[in-house]
């Protein structure tokens, strides 16, 4: 079985590619950061995989350096997300119809007013934009959502012949919400935030790609497809090979996500 | 008729908590004081003063609610601190031309969905190419994939112009690319459900009682197919809210998502501000209609 999920072809690409951004420093000669107007704007050869950008960056490290951000930073607000989601909804699930629950009901009500996409980019703009405004709201309301479904999985067990003998035996809340209740919620709720992956990458890099997220000059997915538009013309490179990784990350989540799904 | 009004009651309390929310975003906004943005760096501190009173920033956060949710039920969403024009007028002005382009592509949605959701339950063999097709259209992101298709009609063809509102065929291309999500979200629903109804009985009774099966399919499953796909229509279109942001800005369309994307880059507060209330409006009422049509098409969710 573990063979054969190592297997996965998904997998493999999104493994070569942290692997990659994570050591892209020993494979690249070139900075990320550093200008060189001599080398503006050049297409794709063999110095340059992915061309360079007008002030002379190489974009292949600029895409890996990029991946950093977006993987890394995603998969870490989005395990947050899961965490909090756990906890909050475990506890309104556990205590329903309790003052904690009608709060964390009337909060999930709100951001379920709101399209996933629009309530985070405008918590971003209220937390003052940046990559830790975009992973901060995109974490929150991931939580919510998370939360919610929590909430109704919990809600549904407690019902069940097992808790309630658990309780008629004299187990605590905290007894049942880690020994019973977490088990068998836990491999569903992963599911769900595996996912969650690629909402997470796709979003990132569109804030960034609106000018909200990452700030120029760290390099990321969103703000180089962004830097293309004005060279569409003449340097297509520029937002082609970012773009170009984005999708296959989300891609190969997709259908990771789709083997996942029963 | 409880449903209804329960379903209402929860868009009341929804776009009570949406207004509060929005007021908050102001209120708290960490990053750049409105005032100090609307009076540039040259200011004294009297001047901040003066501004902060009257625009009644002085005072205590319950009287600034207030006079904010009395403002919101007269219909007047304030003025834009950077370009000082009014808010309403701006918004009337640009809501029909984001409306025209989601309308087109809904339907492009609907109707493209459900065909690719068709042609791979009909089709067995070329299933697993329908099913790339479908997951890769709702994986690549909206923004990139508007920025090839403006390279490739518009610089590389040549085909029309690639910006800016011009009307006419230049609608088209915004709303493809806007529709392209939804489109995966409406073809995997149908894909779903028509899986499952093909499994039941009556499918089977139609089957041995001689109907071929491009009607059984094709009328009977799908029939049932499409109620379902209609409780899933709030998915497709928060997909298309959201998308209208990028495809706005790729294509220079002049609608609210772009006029939001300014104001987010200048620190425009209440322009972000109503349009987030006007957008989570919109999606509540959707959501509102969505639950109705339902409740009408599938009485029993209404128990």
């Amino acid at each position: 079985m573990k063979k054969n999920r190592l297997k996965n072809p998904s997998i493999i690409f999104l493994i070569l590619v942290g692997i990659l951004s994570i050591a892209i420093n020993l494979f690249s000669p070139y900075d990320s950061i550093q200008i060189n107007y001599n080398a503006s704007l050049q297409p794709p050869s063999l110095k340059h995989f992915f061309g360079t950008d007008s002030f002379g960056r190489d974009i292949f490290t600029r895409t890996f350096y990029g991946a950093r951000i977006s993987l890394f930073g995603s998969a870490f607000s989005l395990f947050s997300s899961m965490v909090i989601g756990l906890a909050f909804g475990g506890m309104a699930g556990l205590f329903r119809g309790k003052l904690l629950d009608y709060f964390f009901s009337l909060f999930s009500l709100t951001v379920w007013s709101f399209p996933f996409i629009v309530a985070v980019i405008a918590l971003t703009a209220a937390f003052g934009r940046g990559v830790f405004a975009t992973f901060f709201a995109l974490a929150v309301v991931n939580a919510v959502l998370i939360g919610r479904f929590v909430r109704g999985e919990v809600i549904a067990l407690r019902e069940r012949d097992f808790i309630i003998s658990a309780r008629a035996i004299g187990a605590g809340d905290s007894h049942i919400l880690f020994q019973h209740i977490l088990p068998n919620i836990l491999p569903s709720v992963l599911v769900t935030t595996i996912l969650s992956f690629s909402i997470f990458i796709t979003t990132e890099a569109g804030i960034s790609f609106l000018g909200l997220g990452v700030q120029p000059p760290t390099p990321s997915w969103g703000f180089m497809i962004r830097d293309g538009i004005h060279y569409i013309g003449t340097a297509w490179w520029i937002s082609f090979f970012p773009g170009l990784l984005l999708t296959l990350c989300v891609v190969s989540t997709s259908f990771l996500a789709e083997k996942l799904n029963p | 008729m409880t449903y209804h009004l329960r379903k209402f009651g929860q868009s009341l309390i929804a776009l009570f908590f949406v207004v509060t929310l929005s007021f908050f975003l102001i209120y708290k906004a960490p990053a750049g004081d409105p005032v100090k943005t609307m009076l540039g760096f040259q200011v004294t501190e009297e001047d901040v003063q003066r501004l902060r009173s009257e625009l009644g920033l002085d005072q205590s956060l319950v009287i600034q609610y207030y006079i904010y949710c009395k403002r919101l039920l007269k219909g007047n969403l304030g003025r834009s601190i950077i370009s000082d024009f009014d808010i309403r007028q701006e918004i009337t002005r640009r809501f029909p031309l984001t409306l025209s382009l989601a309308i087109i592509a809904i339907l492009i949605a609907l109707f493209g969905g459900v065909i690719l959701g068709l042609l791979n339950t009909f089709y067995r063999s070329i299933g697993p190419i329908i099913d790339f097709i479908i997951v890769g259209i709702g994986s690549i992101p909206v923004f990139y994939l508007g920025l090839i298709i403006v390279w490739f009609f518009g610089y590389w063809l040549d085909l029309f112009p690639i910006s800016g509102y011009k009307g006419g065929m230049n609608l088209l291309p915004p709303s493809l690319v806007l529709a392209l999500a939804p489109m995966a979200n409406v073809a995997r629903i149908t894909v779903i459900k028509l899986d499952q109804i093909l499994g039941q009985d009556f499918i089977r009774t139609a089957y041995a009682m001689g109907f071929p099966r491009r009607k059984v399919i094709g009328k009977f499953a799908l029939k049932n197919a499409l109620l379902s796909l209609v409780s899933s229509l709030s998915n497709s279109f928060a997909l298309l809210l959201g998308g209208t942001f990028f495809v706005e800005y790729i294509f220079g369309w002049p609608g609210m998502g772009l006029l939001a994307v300014d104001a987010m880059l200048n620190y425009d507060y209440p322009v972000i501000q109503s349009i987030v209330l006007i957008t989570a409006v919109s999606f509540i009422t959707i959501n509102l209609i969505t639950d109705f049509v339902y409740g009408l098409v599938d009485p029993r969710v209404m128990e």
